[in-house]
């Protein structure tokens, strides 16, 4: 259409993009570990706000259904159960971050390059139509495999994380404790535990 | 709208679906004890084995193209389910002195080998993704069964961590490929990739197959993408090390085989030369730091790294032989590691000790037929005539001589003769070393019944490997065809 829809829909990536970025390297080097939880919800909200710009309304709710909705709240809650977890200093050490760093530039050049050398077929701008109903019929046809898939993966993962997670049955073998994990073979690949 | 439900195109998958559903009930409604749920799972598996055999010859695509059911997935489907059967044998008594209340053992198991069988027939990259999830999500718990052991929750917790950024990474691979072409149906990028030249060179392209393989170099154990394998195998209990090494294995090498023939023959990057250093690399590491080790789970862990590396020689070669000696390593290899976990199983004791190299000091003079076919297996392992191991290390090594790949082969027969030295260090304690008494309980049933299955096998495919290696070349040629 006209150019001025481009002008806005870039004003916006470009704050959701910043937004998703700074956000997240808040979650990376923020020392408490709280903190880092409530900047991830910016990240996951950025994300989300991607989604939308993009015409992917469906992907852009669920997003924000289930990421910040659901697997935020329960990491927060998870952080605010754990006993003591405020005073754990969870910054990184020197050598990883230099690590970190290095990994994140050298992937981030990789893909830049690869991204900006691809001749990309450019479709234009479109009016945004809903998705949620075209969604919904390809995953009860075409996609009907992977859709009942993914809900007998999502059992057997809650099957999997009930079965560890639950109490002792008996506390018989209190002193059989396997073996012993200071004990370390000589591969040098067990560095930490 | 082109859509099609054809059940019988994963008629196996829904008979293990079935027998999971029964063996939950079952175990819902049982006592302490598990083994009748393991007894249901056993039948349940041969009902999928024999279900196999039968299909043996369709060649059925279907649910819109997402799993085909051909030679090549119904033979990765034994495999898998033989390793299964064998593990399920060989855990009847295990389970129970390990755990009460530990029927989830079984269901995990079946519900792993759902995600395994959907992942070598899946025709579409998002079936391989669940697939593949669904395998891994359920070993996870497994390998941390034993909750007891705190190394047996360390090798759980670092398997789940990289195994989600081997997913992640599977994920971004495919990922970009979806941008670049716009579909995950094999086959359509197969044909987009033939018709379309100006793709040679494409880095988005480059990049998504990459990650992809990345990812999948995690799951098998590829030697820079390793670093969780000897934890995880000395950490969970020993049958489910043997079918983590067996049919985890060779379902992902399914896998990988399917989309290096169905997608990247059209498709010119050097994957060849970057199998070429994995498998290079993988072999000599493997089998240098197995060298080192005294825990034996841990021993074979790095041996299992090591035959990861041959199996991608018969990769690297790229033919349609090379492809069937890889098919036909798996399936030697399935036999020869669930037999040897089986008999480690034997001498595991309930506390997790009992796989030191000193366990298995003078046990010839105590157990001399079960220490004889554990022997038959290291040679296995290490490639000695004639047995499975051998014929299977033949076929891949000459695979890649017919190929050009001669600098490959050589190197790999070197690193077998160094793995010859920690297999036969086994043997060596077995039968000249004495025995710093044990405590002698018979062996259970189950596990004599898993260890000779897989002799058999061993020495079937050692002494008669032709027809076998009919099988596999058939499997491939139905994929190419």
């Amino acid at each position: 259409m006209s150019v001025n829809s481009y002008t806005v829909q870039a004003v916006f990536f470009y704050i959701f993009a910043a937004l998703i970025v700074g956000s997240a390297l808040l979650v990376v080097l923020l020392r408490n570990i709280v903190r880092s939880a409530f900047a991830l919800f910016f990240t996951l909200f950025g994300v989300a706000g991607i989604y939308i710009l993009l015409g992917a309304d469906f992907v852009g709710v669920t997003q924000v259904l289930i990421y910040i909705g659901g697997v935020l709240i329960l990491i927060v809650f998870g952080v605010m159960l754990t006993h003591n977890v405020y005073s754990v200093d969870i910054f990184n050490k020197l050598g990883t971050l230099v690590m970190g760093t290095v990994s994140a530039i050298v992937t981030f050049t990789m893909i830049y390059y690869a991204i900006k050398q691809v001749p990309w077929l450019y479709i234009g701008y479109k009016a945004n139509a809903p998705t949620t109903g075209p969604i919904g019929r390809e995953l009860m046809t075409s996609y009907l495999l992977p859709f009942e898939l993914a809900s007998v993966l999502l059992v057997l993962a809650m099957i999997g994380a009930a079965y560890l997670i639950r109490s002792e049955v008996k506390v018989k073998k209190a002193a059989g404790n396997g073996g012993p994990s200071g004990e370390r073979p000589a591969d040098g690949i067990r560095k930490e535990d | 709208m082109h859509f099609d439900l054809n059940y019988s195109a994963i008629l196996p998958q829904i008979i293990i679906g079935v027998t999971l559903f029964i063996s939950a009930t079952i175990d819902a409604f049982s006592s302490a004890r598990k083994w009748p749920v393991g007894i249901i799972t056993l039948f349940g598996i041969g009902a999928g084995i024999s279900s196999a055999v039968y299909l043996w010859g369709s060649n059925i695509v279907s649910f819109s193209q997402m799993v085909s059911l051909d030679e090549f997935s119904l033979l990765l489907f034994i495999t898998v389910m033989i390793a299964g059967f064998i593990t399920v044998l060989v855990s009847l008594k295990y389970v129970d002195d390990m755990e009460p209340d530990g029927g989830h053992f079984y269901l995990l198991l079946l519900s792993s080998l759902l995600g395994m069988m959907f992942l070598v027939s899946a025709t579409n990259l998002i079936v391989i993704v669940l697939g593949l999830e669904l395998m891994s999500l359920s070993i996870y718990p497994l390998v941390g069964f034993t909750r007891d052991r705190q190394i047996s929750l360390e090798g759980a917790m670092k398997y789940l961590i990289l195994g989600a950024i081997a997913t992640a990474f599977l994920l971004y691979g495919i990922a970009l490929i979806y941008s670049v072409l716009g579909t995950t149906n094999l086959y359509t990028i197969a044909r987009i990739l033939s018709t379309a030249q100006h793709m040679t060179g494409n880095l988005v392209m480059m990049a998504g197959v990459a990650f992809i393989l990345i990812g999948f170099s995690f799951k098998v154990a590829l030697v820079p993408f390793h670093a969780w394998t000897p934890d995880a195998y000395q950490g969970a209990p020993a049958p489910i090390t043997g079918f983590m090494a067996a049919a985890v294995k060779a379902a992902s090498f399914g896998a990988i085989i399917k989309v290096v023939i169905i997608v990247l023959q059209s498709f010119h990057v050097p994957v060849a030369e970057a199998l070429w250093w994995l498998s290079a690399v993988t072999m000599f590491t493997g089998n240098i730091i197995a060298v080192m080790q005294k825990n034996v789970k841990r021993m074979l862990a790095y041996s299992s790294i090591a035959h990861a590396g041959y199996v991608v020689v018969g990769l690297v070669s790229g033919t349609a032989f090379g492809m069937s000696s890889a098919v036909f390593y798996l399936l030697s290899y399935t036999f020869t590691i669930t037999g040897s976990f089986a008999i480690i199983t034997y001498l595991e004791k309930n506390d997790g000790t009992g796989s030191e190299l000193s366990d298995f000091s003078g046990l010839a003079k105590e157990h001399p037929i079960l220490s004889l076919i554990m022997a038959v297996f290291m040679l296995s392992l290490a490639g000695i005539p004639p047995t499975a191991g051998f014929m299977a290390k033949l076929y891949v090594f000459s695979a890649a001589i017919k190929s050009g790949y001669i600098g490959l082969a050589i190197f790999g027969i070197l690193t077998s003769v160094i793995s010859l030295y920690y297999y036969l260090r086994i043997v060596y304690a077995m039968y000249f070393e004495e025995s710093e008494g044990r405590t002698d309980t018979p062996v259970p049933a189950g596990i004599a019944a898993g260890v000779f299955i897989a002799l058999w096998g061993v020495i079937q495919l050692g002494i008669l490997p032709s027809d076998i290696m009919n099988f596999a070349m058939q499997s491939i040629q139905s994929l190419i065809h």
